[in-house]
C-alpha cells in the first residue's frame, strides 16, 4: 500500500564499518512514514526477526572465507577480511603474526559484534608478503596444535595406565 | 609428524627444549571431567582452544520435536526445549552429516536419529516421572537401534567415577547418555493420572554456536598467573594488602612461589623485583567439565581438530588469492602471467597437494581417519574430499553450497 511511495524503507544508519550485507538484520524505524516525524499517513515500526544463529558460522551465498585488500598508502600492508569468524581465529592469528620477525604490524578488529566478521591488518618488512605471513602463521599454528594433540594423547595414555594400576591393588 | 622426537619417548631432554611445543600435565581425570596444566604455549592459543571447545565442537542433540499427544501440564514448546537439552551420545558423530549438507529430502540415517517417547499415566495415583531413559532410539525407517555394548558394561562406568570414560562406554549415536546411579537419566516431566505424552524427536548434528544444547561441556575452568604477577587483573582490597584478603588459588602451588617481601598485587614492586611488563603467561590451568556426551579426552581432541580445520580452511582460501587479493579460481589463468608468488613455491602447497604437509592420505594432519586438508585436485571444497570425513567433505560444512530444500531452520517447533 503506502509502501510504494515510501522510498527509504531500509534504515539509514548504515554507515561506519558495518559490512556491506549488514542491512539484512538491522532493526529499523522508518521515520518517513511516521506523522510525528514528518511522514504522511500511518507509521510502521520495522523490526526484523532475530537473524538465524547459523549465520554465525555458515558462509552466505557466494561469500568467501577470507578476502584480501592491499593497502595502498603503506608498503607491504594488507587488510584481510574474515567472514564468519570471530575472536577465536582473530586473536590467534594476530598473536602468531606479531611473533614473526618479518611482521611489522598485525592487529585485528571485529567491526560490529552482531556480525561474524573480523578484519586483520598485516604489514610486513618486505621479506614476505602479508598473505605469505598469514599462511605461514596458519601453518605454524596447525603444527603447534598437532604437537599439542600428540602430547595430550601421550599424557592421557600414561594417566590411564597409572589409574588402572591404582585400582588393581 | 616426521620430525617428532621419538628418541626420548617424545620428552625433551631438559627444560631448555622449551620451544618443542605445548606441554600437557594431566592432574586429574574422571568419568566426564579432566583437569590439566597446559604449558609452553601462548595465551592466545590456549584461549582459542577454550573457545573452540565451548562453541564449535560438533555434537548431536534433539532439534525437532513432533508432538503427537501432550496432555501433561507442560506446554509443547516448553517440552521441546527440555528435550533439546537431554545429553545424547556423540559416538561416531564424525561420520554423521549435517542435515543441511545431506542430499536427503528431509532427514535420513546419515544425518538424523529418531527418538520416540510414549508414556502415559493410566492409573497411578502418584505422579509418573518421565526420564531420558524412556526415550527409544530408532532409525529413520523405524527400525530399533541396538546397543553394541556388552550387557553390564554399560552400567559400570556410571558408578565408577574415577575411571575416565572411553568412546566404547558410550551408547550408539543419538541415544541418551545416562550417568546417574539409578540409570534414569534426566527428568523430562511428570504425569498425573490420565495424562499422556507421546512424541517423536529428530536428533541432528550441530555446534554450540547455533544453540547451547550442542555444547559438549558444562563448564571449562581456565586460569593463569594465580599470583597475578602479570597484573592482568586488579584484586580489590579493603586494607593495604590484597594478598592478605584474597584466598590463594589452588593452582598457586603449581607456580613459583612469590618472593617473600614483594607485593605484586599492590603494584608497587616495592622491596622486590621490578615489574616485568614484557612477561607473558605460559602456564594455563584448565579444568574441563563435560556433559558426558563424549569422553573428556575426545572433547579436547575434537576441539583441536576443529581449530585445525578452521586454520586449514584459511590456508586453502588464501592460496586461491594472489597477493593483490584476486581470486585465482574465479577466472581462467590464461589472461595474465602466473601470479608472482607462484615462483616462490613455498605457499602454493595447498592448492595442488604437492607437498607432503597437506593433501596425501597418511599425512601429518589427521592420519588415516581424517584426511584433514586434502583436496587433491584443489578445486574441490575447502576441506578436502577425503572419503572418510563426510562432515567436512563434499559440499562442506562451511563451504556454503546453499541451504538445500529442507533445512531444519525453516519451521522448527524446537525453539
Amino acid at each position: 500500500m503506502a509502501r510504494d511511495q515510501a522510498e527509504p524503507t531500509e534504515p539509514k544508519k548504515l554507515s561506519g564499518r558495518l559490512p556491506s550485507h549488514s542491512y539484512h538484520h538491522s532493526c529499523g524505524y522508518s521515520g518517513v512514514l511516521d506523522p510525528r516525524i514528518g511522514g504522511n499517513v500511518g507509521s510502521k515500526l520495522e523490526v526484523d526477526i532475530a537473524p538465524d544463529r547459523y549465520e554465525l558460522f555458515l558462509l552466505g551465498e557466494g561469500e568467501k572465507k577470507v578476502t584480501l585488500e592491499v593497502e595502498t598508502r603503506v608498503p607491504n600492508a594488507a587488510l584481510f577480511t574474515f567472514n564468519k569468524e570471530d575472536h577465536t581465529l582473530g586473536n590467534l592469528l594476530r598473536d602468531k603474526l606479531t611473533r614473526s620477525p618479518h611482521v611489522l604490524f598485525a592487529a585485528y578488529q571485529v567491526p560490529h559484534p552482531l556480525f561474524a566478521v573480523f578484519k586483520l591488518r598485516v604489514q610486513t618488512d618486505g621479506e614476505m608478503t602479508p598473505k605469505q605471513a598469514v599462511v605461514q602463521a596458519c601453518n605454524e599454528l596447525v603444527k603447534e596444535l598437532q604437537t599439542l594433540d600428540q602430547e595430550f594423547t601421550k599424557e592421557w595414555e600414561l594417566k590411564k595406565i597409572s589409574q588402572e594400576g591404582g585400582q588393581d591393588y | 609428524m616426521d620430525d617428532y622426537d621419538y628418541t626420548n619417548n617424545g620428552y625433551p631432554l631438559d627444560d631448555d627444549a622449551a620451544d618443542s611445543g605445548p606441554r600437557v600435565n594431566i592432574r586429574d581425570c574422571r568419568n566426564t571431567t579432566i583437569d590439566f596444566v597446559l604449558s609452553h604455549t601462548t595465551l592466545a592459543l590456549a584461549n582459542s582452544i577454550r573457545r573452540t571447545i565451548l562453541a564449535e565442537i560438533p555434537t548431536v542433540a534433539i532439534d525437532l520435536v513432533e508432538i503427537e499427544s501432550n496432555t501433561s501440564v507442560l506446554a509443547d514448546e516448553f517440552l521441546a526445549h527440555r528435550m533439546g537439552l537431554v545429553p545424547l551420545s556423540t559416538r561416531g558423530v564424525e561420520e554423521m552429516l549435517y542435515t543441511r549438507d545431506c542430499d536427503c529430502d528431509e532427514f535420513c540415517d546419515n544425518c538424523a536419529v529418531i527418538l520416540r517417547l510414549d508414556v502415559a499415566n493410566r492409573n497411578l495415583d502418584h505422579n509418573l516421572k518421565v526420564f531420558a531413559r524412556d526415550l527409544v532410539a530408532q532409525r529413520v525407517d523405524g527400525q530399533a537401534i541396538h546397543d553394541p555394548r556388552p550387557r553390564g558394561n554399560s552400567t559400570t562406568n556410571g558408578h565408577n567415577h574415577s575411571a575416565p570414560a572411553t568412546i566404547e562406554d558410550l551408547p550408539p549415536r543419538g541415544v541418551p547418555v545416562i550417568l546417574d546411579e539409578n540409570r534414569q537419566g534426566a527428568l523430562i516431566c511428570q504425569l498425573r493420572k490420565g495424562q499422556e505424552l507421546k512424541l517423536r524427536c529428530i536428533v541432528k548434528k550441530g555446534i554450540a554456536k547455533e544453540h547451547a544444547k550442542w555444547a559438549p561441556t558444562a563448564a571449562i575452568g581456565f586460569e593463569y598467573d594465580p599470583h597475578n604477577k602479570l597484573r592482568h587483573t586488579q584484586l580489590w582490597h579493603e586494607g593495604n594488602d590484597a594478598r592478605a584478603e584474597w584466598p590463594e588459588s589452588k593452582n598457586a602451588g603449581w607456580e613459583e612461589p612469590l618472593p617473600l617481601q614483594e607485593d605484586h598485587v599492590l603494584g608497587g614492586g616495592v622491596g622486590g623485583v621490578p615489574f616485568d611488563y614484557e612477561a607473558e603467561p605460559s602456564q594455563f590451568y584448565i579444568s574441563l567439565e563435560g556433559t558426558g556426551v563424549m569422553p573428556p579426552d575426545a572433547v579436547l581432541h575434537s576441539g583441536i581438530r576443529t581449530l585445525q580445520l578452521k586454520l586449514g580452511g584459511v590456508i586453502q582460501q588464501l592460496s586461491n588469492l594472489t597477493d593483490s587479493g584476486h581470486d585465482t579460481t574465479a577466472a581462467t589463468n590464461t589472461m595474465d602471467s602466473p601470479p608472482p608468488e607462484m615462483n616462490n613455491g613455498d605457499h602454493t602447497a595447498y592448492g595442488g597437494g604437492r607437498t607432503p604437509g597437506y593433501g596425501g592420505q597418511q599425512t601429518a594432519y589427521g592420519g588415516g581417519m581424517t584426511p584433514g586438508y586434502g583436496g587433491g585436485g584443489g578445486q574441490g571444497t575447502a576441506y578436502g574430499g577425503g572419503g572418510q570425513t563426510p562432515a567436512y567433505g563434499a559440499g562442506s560444512a562451511y563451504g556454503g553450497g546453499g541451504l538445500g530444500g529442507a533445512t531444519p531452520y525453516g519451521s522448527r517447533p524446537g525453539y
